[in-house]
């Protein structure tokens, strides 16, 4: 079960510090960036799973309904 | 060789990236303020991305107890995980917040230190109990992570800087972690209260600096140059108050040696008169090479604290020293020569200059009069006023017949005609 991440692609078009940059170092800063959203995005997913599995029973209902409830 | 505060921003922006600092050296020319810009833009990107889900977990907070989530999340959540999410869910739980702080093992805390959110630490720092932070500043300096517990202890409040005052002994950790934060107002406030204190650490500080090896002093310098006039002044006391000649000569060429001598020059130009006669007595200035390395750096600086530092320095010392120093200047590039008169102007250090000028011998003086007389009408009017109001016209005839002066009344005559031109 995943959280679906926030923003779909999770990254903006551009950032405003990245255009003052020459367009090569911008585009490998952004390709950086990308990639650490999509780590960031999956460390946090499966944390998630985690601990619900490891919660115990009773609290598992409330926390299934409080993190994916209403998607 | 690239600034501390550079150095800091480019290994929290790699940090943020999750790449080796060294993916990222070709960045070094960017400077600390565009990295800190690019560094708090992208990771804005990171923690607001989760926006949704850390409100969810923020809303799931009431329900489950600490004493059964806390060690479930020190067990499988990684420490990054753990800190982008801490922030932001904290503020809205704040005395939640509080006692996960007492409850987590400070080692995994120090892991989740670097991934908090600034932002949100700011906010939180009033109700963190100092008791925990003390033990995770105390474990981050073990571990030499100077970079994270820098930002940390500009967030500071007075109590928590009492606290880290009492409970963290590690001068060098904490002066280390200073050269990394990034605001320097904030660096004063904590400095200041240092000084006030009643653990007497700075002087403690000072004490290990002076023993210290070469980076130590190096951050130290770094530290105190960033500091305001008035902490300057009064760290100065303490550093040359109690020092030995010795370690001042010590600290002087490792100036030279690390690439510290603006920072060093800074420090020099906001001392008290008792700290400079005293720093202006010591021996190591006798050595020509000193002299020598203590200009050659200003080569690429136009910065008013380096060059005051140098005027307000070398203006007090003997005649040989300062013919070393006047030779040195006209040294420098043809630039930085040609921009000395601005240098003088900016500092209001003309005598000091001037006097630098005089002393420098017949070639250094052919050199300032070749490089000066290439300057516009305007600045060498200027020159010549300074020279004749300071009484150099004796001394420096040599000059002053090199440059050729332009009589005032003729440079405004020049300028109502092109103006004439340009409206007519």
């Amino acid at each position: 079960m995943t959280v679906r991440s926030d923003c779909e692609g999770g990254v903006p078009e551009t950032l405003p510090a990245l255009q003052s940059l020459p367009a090569d170092e911008a585009r490998d800063l952004f390709e950086l960036m990308r990639a650490a959203v999509t780590f960031e995005a999956a460390a946090l997913d499966k944390s998630i799973d985690s601990m619900l599995a490891a919660l115990p029973r009773p609290f598992r209902a409330v926390t299934k309904k409080i993190m994916f409830g209403g998607r | 060789m690239t600034d501390l505060t550079t150095r800091a921003q480019l290994i929290l922006l790699a940090r943020t990236l999750h790449v080796h600092p060294q993916r990222l050296q070709h960045l070094r020319y960017l400077g600390a303020d565009r990295l800190h810009e690019l560094q708090q833009q992208i990771s804005g990107v990171l923690f607001d991305q989760h926006t949704e889900t850390f409100r969810r977990i923020s809303a799931l907070v009431p329900f489950i107890p600490l004493s059964i989530s806390i060690p479930l999340v020190q067990r499988l959540v990684p420490p990054m995980t753990t800190g982008r999410a801490a922030a932001s869910v904290g503020v809205e739980h704040p005395v939640k917040a509080a006692e996960t702080l007492m409850m987590l093992d400070p080692r995994y805390a120090a892991d989740c230190a670097p991934y908090l959110d600034p932002r949100a630490i700011e906010q939180l720092a009033d109700v963190a109990p100092p008791g925990p932070i003390v033990e995770i500043v105390n474990e981050l300096l073990r571990r030499c992570d100077y970079v994270t517990a820098g930002p940390f202890l500009s967030c500071a409040t007075p109590e928590l800087i009492a606290a880290v005052e009492a409970g963290v002994p590690d001068d060098a950790g904490l002066i280390h972690s200073a050269a990394y934060s990034y605001d320097g107002d904030l660096l004063s406030a904590v400095i200041r209260q240092l000084l006030d204190g009643p653990h007497r650490r700075i002087p403690r500080m000072v004490h290990a600096v002076l023993g210290g090896r070469p980076a130590l002093q190096h951050a130290a310098l770094s530290v105190f140059s960033r500091c305001a006039p008035d902490v300057i002044c009064r760290v100065g006391d303490v550093l040359f108050g109690n020092a030995r000649p010795v370690e001042v000569a010590n600290l002087v060429r490792n100036a030279i040696g690390a690439g510290a001598v603006p920072e060093f020059l800074t420090l020099a130009g906001q001392l008290t008169p008792v700290a400079l006669w005293t720093l202006v007595g010591n021996p190591v200035f006798d050595d020509p090479g000193v002299g020598a390395g203590l200009v050659a750096p200003l080569d690429s600086r136009s910065d008013a604290g380096s060059w005051g530092g140098l005027f307000t320095l070398m203006s007090r010392m003997d005649e040989p020293v300062r013919g070393v120093v006047g030779y040195a200047l006209a040294a420098l590039s043809d630039s930085a020569v040609a921009e000395l008169p601005a240098r003088a102007t900016e500092t209001h250090c003309w005598p000091a200059l001037l006097d630098l000028v005089a002393v420098a011998g017949p070639d250094a003086q052919a050199r300032f009069g070749a490089v000066w007389s290439g300057l516009g009408p305007e600045r060498r009017a200027h020159l010549h006023r300074c020279i004749t109001e300071h009484h150099y016209d004796t001394r420096l005839a040599e000059i002053t017949a090199l440059v050729d002066p332009v009589a005032v009344d003729q440079l405004f005559f020049q300028r109502r005609r092109m103006q004439r031109y340009r409206h007519g």
